[in-house]
Protein backbone atom coordinates (compact mmCIF):
# COMPACT_ATOMS: atom_id res chain seq x y z
CA UNK A 1 0.00 0.00 0.00
CA UNK A 2 1.17 3.23 -0.64
CA UNK A 3 0.08 6.74 -1.70
CA UNK A 4 -0.94 6.47 -5.42
CA UNK A 5 -2.71 9.03 -7.87
CA UNK A 6 -5.54 6.87 -9.82
CA UNK A 7 -6.87 8.11 -12.81
CA UNK A 8 -9.46 6.69 -15.72
CA UNK A 9 -10.27 7.91 -19.01
CA UNK A 10 -13.22 6.98 -21.64
CA UNK A 11 -14.01 7.83 -25.25
CA UNK A 12 -17.54 7.19 -26.76
CA UNK A 13 -17.38 7.42 -30.80
CA UNK A 14 -20.98 8.93 -31.71
CA UNK A 15 -21.68 9.12 -35.32
CA UNK A 16 -24.58 10.83 -36.42
CA UNK A 17 -26.95 9.29 -38.86
CA UNK A 18 -28.98 12.07 -40.70
CA UNK A 19 -32.74 11.47 -40.96
CA UNK A 20 -34.49 11.17 -43.98
CA UNK A 21 -37.98 12.71 -44.59
CA UNK A 22 -39.82 12.82 -41.53
CA UNK A 23 -37.07 10.31 -39.58
CA UNK A 24 -35.44 12.61 -37.04
CA UNK A 25 -31.25 12.77 -36.69
CA UNK A 26 -29.87 9.41 -34.35
CA UNK A 27 -26.89 9.50 -32.86
CA UNK A 28 -24.88 5.70 -33.07
CA UNK A 29 -22.01 4.36 -31.95
CA UNK A 30 -19.59 4.17 -34.70
CA UNK A 31 -19.90 0.56 -36.94
CA UNK A 32 -15.81 0.02 -36.55
CA UNK A 33 -15.06 1.24 -32.93
CA UNK A 34 -18.51 -0.86 -31.51
CA UNK A 35 -17.84 0.63 -27.87
CA UNK A 36 -17.12 2.54 -25.64
CA UNK A 37 -13.36 2.47 -25.22
CA UNK A 38 -11.07 3.19 -22.11
CA UNK A 39 -8.74 2.35 -19.65
CA UNK A 40 -6.68 3.07 -16.16
CA UNK A 41 -3.89 5.64 -15.55
CA UNK A 42 -1.61 4.79 -12.35
CA UNK A 43 1.05 6.14 -10.35
CA UNK A 44 2.07 4.85 -7.00
CA UNK A 45 4.37 5.86 -4.51
CA UNK A 46 6.41 2.70 -4.25
CA UNK A 47 10.03 1.52 -5.44
CA UNK A 48 8.36 0.27 -9.29
CA UNK A 49 7.78 4.15 -9.74
CA UNK A 50 10.54 6.19 -7.37
CA UNK A 51 13.19 4.13 -7.34
CA UNK A 52 15.74 3.54 -4.34
CA UNK A 53 18.37 5.82 -5.75
CA UNK A 54 15.50 8.82 -6.11
CA UNK A 55 13.83 7.31 -1.76
CA UNK A 56 17.39 7.99 -0.64
CA UNK A 57 18.92 11.15 -2.52
CA UNK A 58 15.89 13.07 -2.25
CA UNK A 59 12.78 14.20 -0.81
CA UNK A 60 10.27 11.40 -2.06
CA UNK A 61 6.85 11.82 -3.70
CA UNK A 62 5.00 14.62 -2.46
CA UNK A 63 1.28 16.32 -3.62
CA UNK A 64 0.47 19.26 -5.47
CA UNK A 65 -2.99 20.63 -5.32
CA UNK A 66 -4.58 23.95 -6.08
CA UNK A 67 -8.81 24.25 -6.32
CA UNK A 68 -8.49 27.59 -8.04
CA UNK A 69 -4.78 28.44 -9.96
CA UNK A 70 -6.24 31.61 -12.02
CA UNK A 71 -4.76 31.76 -15.30
CA UNK A 72 -4.05 34.23 -17.65
CA UNK A 73 -3.33 34.73 -21.32
CA UNK A 74 0.53 34.28 -20.29
CA UNK A 75 1.89 30.83 -20.56
CA UNK A 76 3.73 30.60 -16.79
CA UNK A 77 4.76 26.95 -15.35
CA UNK A 78 0.75 25.94 -13.19
CA UNK A 79 2.69 26.74 -9.59
CA UNK A 80 3.71 30.44 -10.77
CA UNK A 81 -0.17 31.39 -11.38
CA UNK A 82 -1.93 32.75 -7.88
CA UNK A 83 -4.34 30.78 -6.38
CA UNK A 84 -7.67 32.65 -5.33
CA UNK A 85 -8.65 31.11 -2.13
CA UNK A 86 -7.02 30.33 0.73
CA UNK A 87 -7.78 26.52 0.30
CA UNK A 88 -6.21 23.95 1.19
CA UNK A 89 -4.82 25.87 4.03
CA UNK A 90 -1.44 24.20 4.17
CA UNK A 91 -0.39 25.06 0.81
CA UNK A 92 -2.18 28.05 -0.64
CA UNK A 93 -2.28 31.93 0.49
CA UNK A 94 -5.18 33.65 -1.58
CA UNK A 95 -4.01 36.39 -4.04
CA UNK A 96 -0.38 34.15 -4.00
CA UNK A 97 1.65 32.50 -5.61
CA UNK A 98 0.48 28.81 -5.14
CA UNK A 99 3.89 26.97 -5.69
CA UNK A 100 3.22 24.83 -2.46
CA UNK A 101 3.78 20.98 -1.42
CA UNK A 102 0.56 20.15 0.13
CA UNK A 103 1.38 17.08 1.90
CA UNK A 104 4.18 19.05 4.27
CA UNK A 105 4.41 21.51 6.51
CA UNK A 106 3.10 24.78 5.38
CA UNK A 107 5.10 27.10 3.60
CA UNK A 108 8.32 24.52 3.65
CA UNK A 109 8.51 22.81 0.38
CA UNK A 110 8.57 25.01 -2.83
CA UNK A 111 8.41 23.57 -6.31
CA UNK A 112 11.65 24.04 -8.15
CA UNK A 113 11.57 25.14 -12.03
CA UNK A 114 14.31 21.83 -12.75
CA UNK A 115 15.06 19.94 -9.58
CA UNK A 116 11.98 18.53 -8.76
CA UNK A 117 9.61 16.06 -11.25
CA UNK A 118 6.46 15.80 -12.21
CA UNK A 119 4.87 12.30 -12.72
CA UNK A 120 1.44 12.48 -12.98
CA UNK A 121 -0.80 15.76 -13.76
CA UNK A 122 -5.08 16.18 -13.64
CA UNK A 123 -5.75 19.56 -14.71
CA UNK A 124 -9.65 20.66 -15.07
CA UNK A 125 -11.25 23.54 -16.12
CA UNK A 126 -13.83 24.90 -13.95
CA UNK A 127 -15.29 27.15 -16.33
CA UNK A 128 -15.57 29.95 -13.70
CA UNK A 129 -13.51 33.07 -12.98
CA UNK A 130 -12.65 35.02 -10.07
CA UNK A 131 -15.60 36.32 -9.28
CA UNK A 132 -17.63 33.15 -9.76
CA UNK A 133 -18.93 33.87 -12.45
CA UNK A 134 -19.27 31.52 -15.64
CA UNK A 135 -16.73 32.04 -18.45
CA UNK A 136 -16.49 30.25 -21.81
CA UNK A 137 -12.37 30.75 -21.83
CA UNK A 138 -10.61 27.30 -22.51
CA UNK A 139 -7.85 26.23 -20.61
CA UNK A 140 -4.17 25.59 -22.29
CA UNK A 141 -1.73 22.72 -20.96
CA UNK A 142 1.50 22.42 -22.51
CA UNK A 143 4.32 20.12 -21.72
CA UNK A 144 6.91 21.63 -24.14
CA UNK A 145 7.00 25.19 -22.13
CA UNK A 146 7.46 28.56 -23.08
CA UNK A 147 4.79 29.90 -25.38
CA UNK A 148 1.55 27.78 -25.87
CA UNK A 149 2.10 26.26 -29.26
CA UNK A 150 0.81 23.91 -31.64
CA UNK A 151 0.92 20.47 -29.23
CA UNK A 152 -1.10 22.37 -26.42
CA UNK A 153 -4.40 20.55 -25.27
CA UNK A 154 -7.16 22.45 -25.15
CA UNK A 155 -9.68 22.11 -22.10
CA UNK A 156 -13.21 23.85 -22.49
CA UNK A 157 -15.34 24.67 -19.50
CA UNK A 158 -16.07 21.47 -17.53
CA UNK A 159 -13.20 19.40 -19.28
CA UNK A 160 -9.88 17.99 -17.82
CA UNK A 161 -7.04 15.90 -18.61
CA UNK A 162 -4.85 13.30 -16.76
CA UNK A 163 -1.14 13.44 -18.05
CA UNK A 164 1.29 10.42 -16.44
CA UNK A 165 5.66 11.21 -16.73
CA UNK A 166 6.62 9.10 -14.62
CA UNK A 167 8.79 6.17 -16.07
CA UNK A 168 10.74 8.56 -18.11
CA UNK A 169 12.46 8.68 -14.29
CA UNK A 170 13.64 5.16 -14.41
CA UNK A 171 15.45 5.08 -17.56
CA UNK A 172 17.10 7.90 -17.88
CA UNK A 173 17.65 8.06 -13.46
CA UNK A 174 17.50 11.59 -14.12
CA UNK A 175 14.42 13.93 -13.64
CA UNK A 176 11.75 13.74 -15.68
CA UNK A 177 8.90 16.31 -16.66
CA UNK A 178 10.43 19.27 -15.31
CA UNK A 179 7.81 21.21 -13.98
CA UNK A 180 8.99 24.45 -14.88
CA UNK A 181 8.11 23.27 -18.63
CA UNK A 182 4.10 22.13 -17.84
CA UNK A 183 2.65 25.44 -19.21
CA UNK A 184 -1.39 26.54 -18.88
CA UNK A 185 -2.56 29.55 -20.86
CA UNK A 186 -5.98 30.77 -21.10
CA UNK A 187 -7.33 31.45 -24.68
CA UNK A 188 -10.46 31.88 -26.63
CA UNK A 189 -11.58 28.97 -28.86
CA UNK A 190 -8.84 29.40 -31.76
CA UNK A 191 -6.26 30.43 -29.53
CA UNK A 192 -6.51 34.08 -29.32
CA UNK A 193 -6.95 36.16 -26.89
CA UNK A 194 -9.67 34.73 -23.98
CA UNK A 195 -12.58 36.68 -23.57
CA UNK A 196 -13.35 38.71 -20.55
CA UNK A 197 -12.65 38.36 -17.86
CA UNK A 198 -9.03 37.74 -18.93
CA UNK A 199 -8.38 34.45 -17.44
CA UNK A 200 -10.13 30.98 -16.39
CA UNK A 201 -9.99 29.15 -12.77
CA UNK A 202 -8.11 25.83 -13.18
CA UNK A 203 -8.24 22.64 -10.39
CA UNK A 204 -4.58 21.60 -10.50
CA UNK A 205 -3.25 18.02 -8.65
CA UNK A 206 0.17 16.89 -9.04
CA UNK A 207 2.04 14.00 -7.75
CA UNK A 208 5.50 14.73 -7.94
CA UNK A 209 9.10 14.04 -7.39
CA UNK A 210 10.52 16.52 -4.58
CA UNK A 211 14.30 16.36 -5.58
CA UNK A 212 15.26 19.46 -3.67
CA UNK A 213 16.45 19.20 -0.12
CA UNK A 214 14.71 22.43 0.68
CA UNK A 215 12.63 21.54 4.16
CA UNK B 1 -26.47 16.76 -33.58
CA UNK B 2 -23.34 15.77 -34.84
CA UNK B 3 -20.49 13.14 -35.00
CA UNK B 4 -18.49 13.68 -31.68
CA UNK B 5 -16.15 12.08 -29.50
CA UNK B 6 -17.15 11.86 -26.16
CA UNK B 7 -14.33 11.41 -23.83
CA UNK B 8 -14.50 11.29 -19.70
CA UNK B 9 -11.82 11.86 -17.40
CA UNK B 10 -11.51 11.17 -13.54
CA UNK B 11 -8.84 10.54 -10.82
CA UNK B 12 -8.80 10.10 -7.60
CA UNK B 13 -5.83 11.22 -5.27
CA UNK B 14 -4.97 8.09 -2.57
CA UNK B 15 -2.76 8.03 0.52
CA UNK B 16 -1.56 5.79 2.74
CA UNK B 17 -2.60 6.09 6.49
CA UNK B 18 0.59 4.08 8.25
CA UNK B 19 -0.03 1.23 9.84
CA UNK B 20 0.03 1.81 13.95
CA UNK B 21 0.86 -0.59 16.67
CA UNK B 22 -1.81 -3.00 15.93
CA UNK B 23 -3.63 -1.09 13.66
CA UNK B 24 -3.37 -2.00 9.47
CA UNK B 25 -2.90 0.79 7.49
CA UNK B 26 -5.18 1.76 5.26
CA UNK B 27 -5.97 4.36 2.34
CA UNK B 28 -7.82 7.76 2.79
CA UNK B 29 -8.74 10.21 -0.16
CA UNK B 30 -6.29 13.58 0.22
CA UNK B 31 -7.90 15.27 2.46
CA UNK B 32 -7.28 18.67 0.72
CA UNK B 33 -8.89 17.35 -2.15
CA UNK B 34 -11.49 15.04 -0.54
CA UNK B 35 -12.88 13.24 -3.24
CA UNK B 36 -12.71 11.91 -6.73
CA UNK B 37 -11.83 14.58 -9.44
CA UNK B 38 -12.95 14.62 -13.31
CA UNK B 39 -14.86 15.80 -16.01
CA UNK B 40 -15.42 15.56 -19.80
CA UNK B 41 -13.25 15.85 -22.70
CA UNK B 42 -15.39 16.26 -26.05
CA UNK B 43 -14.51 16.77 -29.29
CA UNK B 44 -17.76 17.86 -31.55
CA UNK B 45 -17.63 17.59 -35.40
CA UNK B 46 -19.71 21.28 -35.71
CA UNK B 47 -16.57 22.21 -34.09
CA UNK B 48 -14.36 21.80 -37.22
CA UNK B 49 -12.93 24.20 -39.33
CA UNK B 50 -12.33 21.73 -42.78
CA UNK B 51 -13.23 18.25 -42.90
CA UNK B 52 -13.36 15.94 -39.82
CA UNK B 53 -13.21 12.31 -40.18
CA UNK B 54 -12.54 9.52 -37.91
CA UNK B 55 -9.54 6.94 -37.74
CA UNK B 56 -9.49 3.92 -35.97
CA UNK B 57 -7.04 1.07 -35.11
CA UNK B 58 -7.78 -1.63 -33.04
CA UNK B 59 -3.75 -2.89 -32.77
CA UNK B 60 -1.52 -0.65 -34.00
CA UNK B 61 2.00 -1.78 -33.33
CA UNK B 62 4.77 0.58 -31.61
CA UNK B 63 8.10 -0.76 -32.19
CA UNK B 64 10.20 2.44 -32.89
CA UNK B 65 10.01 5.94 -33.10
CA UNK B 66 7.43 6.68 -35.94
CA UNK B 67 4.09 8.14 -36.29
CA UNK B 68 1.72 6.49 -34.48
CA UNK B 69 -1.09 7.16 -37.28
CA UNK B 70 0.36 5.27 -39.85
CA UNK B 71 0.28 7.35 -43.06
CA UNK B 72 0.51 6.48 -46.67
CA UNK B 73 1.73 3.55 -47.69
CA UNK B 74 0.42 1.29 -44.50
CA UNK B 75 -2.08 -1.22 -44.57
CA UNK B 76 -4.35 0.47 -42.42
CA UNK B 77 -3.52 4.21 -43.83
CA UNK B 78 -7.35 5.47 -44.96
CA UNK B 79 -9.65 6.81 -42.45
CA UNK B 80 -12.47 4.41 -41.47
CA UNK B 81 -14.92 5.60 -44.34
CA UNK B 82 -12.57 4.85 -46.92
CA UNK B 83 -12.37 8.56 -48.37
CA UNK B 84 -9.25 9.05 -48.21
CA UNK B 85 -5.61 8.26 -47.02
CA UNK B 86 -4.64 9.90 -43.88
CA UNK B 87 -1.85 12.44 -44.87
CA UNK B 88 1.41 13.54 -42.51
CA UNK B 89 0.36 17.13 -42.49
CA UNK B 90 -3.52 16.00 -41.42
CA UNK B 91 -3.93 18.05 -37.89
CA UNK B 92 -5.35 15.62 -35.22
CA UNK B 93 -8.32 17.33 -33.38
CA UNK B 94 -8.96 14.14 -30.49
CA UNK B 95 -7.59 11.25 -29.96
CA UNK B 96 -7.97 8.09 -27.85
CA UNK B 97 -4.95 5.97 -27.31
CA UNK B 98 -4.57 2.26 -24.84
CA UNK B 99 -1.58 -0.04 -24.57
CA UNK B 100 -3.28 -3.13 -25.27
CA UNK B 101 -0.76 -4.76 -22.91
CA UNK B 102 0.48 -6.96 -25.70
CA UNK B 103 2.83 -7.31 -28.85
CA UNK B 104 -0.06 -7.89 -31.27
CA UNK B 105 1.14 -10.72 -32.74
CA UNK B 106 -1.18 -12.34 -29.96
CA UNK B 107 -3.34 -10.84 -27.58
CA UNK B 108 -3.46 -13.47 -24.86
CA UNK B 109 0.45 -13.25 -24.37
CA UNK B 110 0.85 -10.31 -22.10
CA UNK B 111 3.50 -7.76 -22.91
CA UNK B 112 6.46 -7.49 -20.59
CA UNK B 113 6.25 -4.93 -17.30
CA UNK B 114 8.34 -2.86 -18.46
CA UNK B 115 6.97 -2.50 -21.81
CA UNK B 116 5.98 1.15 -21.82
CA UNK B 117 4.77 3.49 -24.67
CA UNK B 118 5.70 6.49 -24.74
CA UNK B 119 5.01 9.16 -27.19
CA UNK B 120 5.47 13.51 -27.89
CA UNK B 121 3.18 15.75 -29.33
CA UNK B 122 5.88 18.05 -31.21
CA UNK B 123 7.91 15.30 -33.06
CA UNK B 124 10.60 14.59 -30.72
CA UNK B 125 11.55 10.67 -30.61
CA UNK B 126 9.61 9.69 -27.06
CA UNK B 127 12.38 8.02 -26.09
CA UNK B 128 14.26 10.59 -25.47
CA UNK B 129 12.14 13.72 -24.81
CA UNK B 130 11.63 14.68 -21.23
CA UNK B 131 7.89 15.55 -21.73
CA UNK B 132 7.01 12.43 -23.09
CA UNK B 133 3.87 10.98 -22.26
CA UNK B 134 3.31 7.37 -20.75
CA UNK B 135 1.10 4.69 -21.11
CA UNK B 136 1.73 1.13 -19.05
CA UNK B 137 -0.04 -1.89 -20.22
CA UNK B 138 -3.78 -1.23 -19.87
CA UNK B 139 -4.01 2.51 -19.62
CA UNK B 140 -5.03 4.74 -21.85
CA UNK B 141 -5.55 8.97 -22.44
CA UNK B 142 -7.59 11.27 -24.03
CA UNK B 143 -6.38 14.61 -25.65
CA UNK B 144 -8.24 17.14 -27.66
CA UNK B 145 -5.97 19.64 -29.44
CA UNK B 146 -6.67 22.93 -31.34
CA UNK B 147 -9.40 23.27 -34.36
CA UNK B 148 -6.85 25.69 -35.84
CA UNK B 149 -2.94 25.07 -36.19
CA UNK B 150 -3.19 21.59 -34.11
CA UNK B 151 -0.71 18.53 -33.90
CA UNK B 152 -0.35 17.23 -37.22
CA UNK B 153 0.10 13.59 -37.87
CA UNK B 154 3.67 13.45 -38.04
CA UNK B 155 3.73 15.41 -34.53
CA UNK B 156 2.53 12.83 -33.11
CA UNK B 157 4.99 10.21 -32.23
CA UNK B 158 4.82 6.95 -30.71
CA UNK B 159 8.18 4.48 -29.14
CA UNK B 160 8.35 2.19 -27.06
CA UNK B 161 11.09 0.39 -24.27
CA UNK B 162 11.32 -2.59 -22.93
CA UNK B 163 11.38 -6.84 -23.62
CA UNK B 164 9.27 -6.85 -26.74
CA UNK B 165 10.08 -5.88 -30.10
CA UNK B 166 6.85 -4.76 -30.44
CA UNK B 167 3.71 -3.36 -28.17
CA UNK B 168 -0.18 -3.16 -29.39
CA UNK B 169 -2.03 0.29 -28.68
CA UNK B 170 -5.71 1.28 -29.94
CA UNK B 171 -6.20 4.11 -31.22
CA UNK B 172 -9.79 6.15 -31.92
CA UNK B 173 -9.16 9.63 -33.59
CA UNK B 174 -10.81 12.61 -35.02
CA UNK B 175 -8.80 13.89 -37.67
CA UNK B 176 -9.09 16.81 -40.03
CA UNK B 177 -8.62 15.53 -43.29
CA UNK B 178 -6.61 18.43 -45.47
CA UNK B 179 -5.88 20.49 -42.99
Amino acid sequence: MADAMRGACSMTPVVTNVGIGNSADVDVLHDDIKATLGGKMTVEATAKYFDTVTEINNDGPKWYYCPDLKVTATSTNFYDFTGVSASPANNNVAGATADYYSNVDQFTNTIHDTSDSVYMFYAENTGLDDTGAATTNILGVSTAGGSVGGSTIMLEPGESVLLKFSWRALMTNLATMDPGTLHLDCCSSVGAAPAAPDHVLAKVVAFMEDGYADN
Amino acid sequence: MADKCRGAVSMTPVVLVADDADGTGMHVIHHDIKKTLGGKLEYAKTAEQGDAKWFYHPANIVSANANLIPGAGHDDDKFTDDSATVAASDDIRFIFIKHLGHDGADPQVASGANDKVFFTLDGGDPNTQPDAIELEAGESIVLKFKSVSGVAVDQLKANKNGANANVAVQVAAMIDDGA
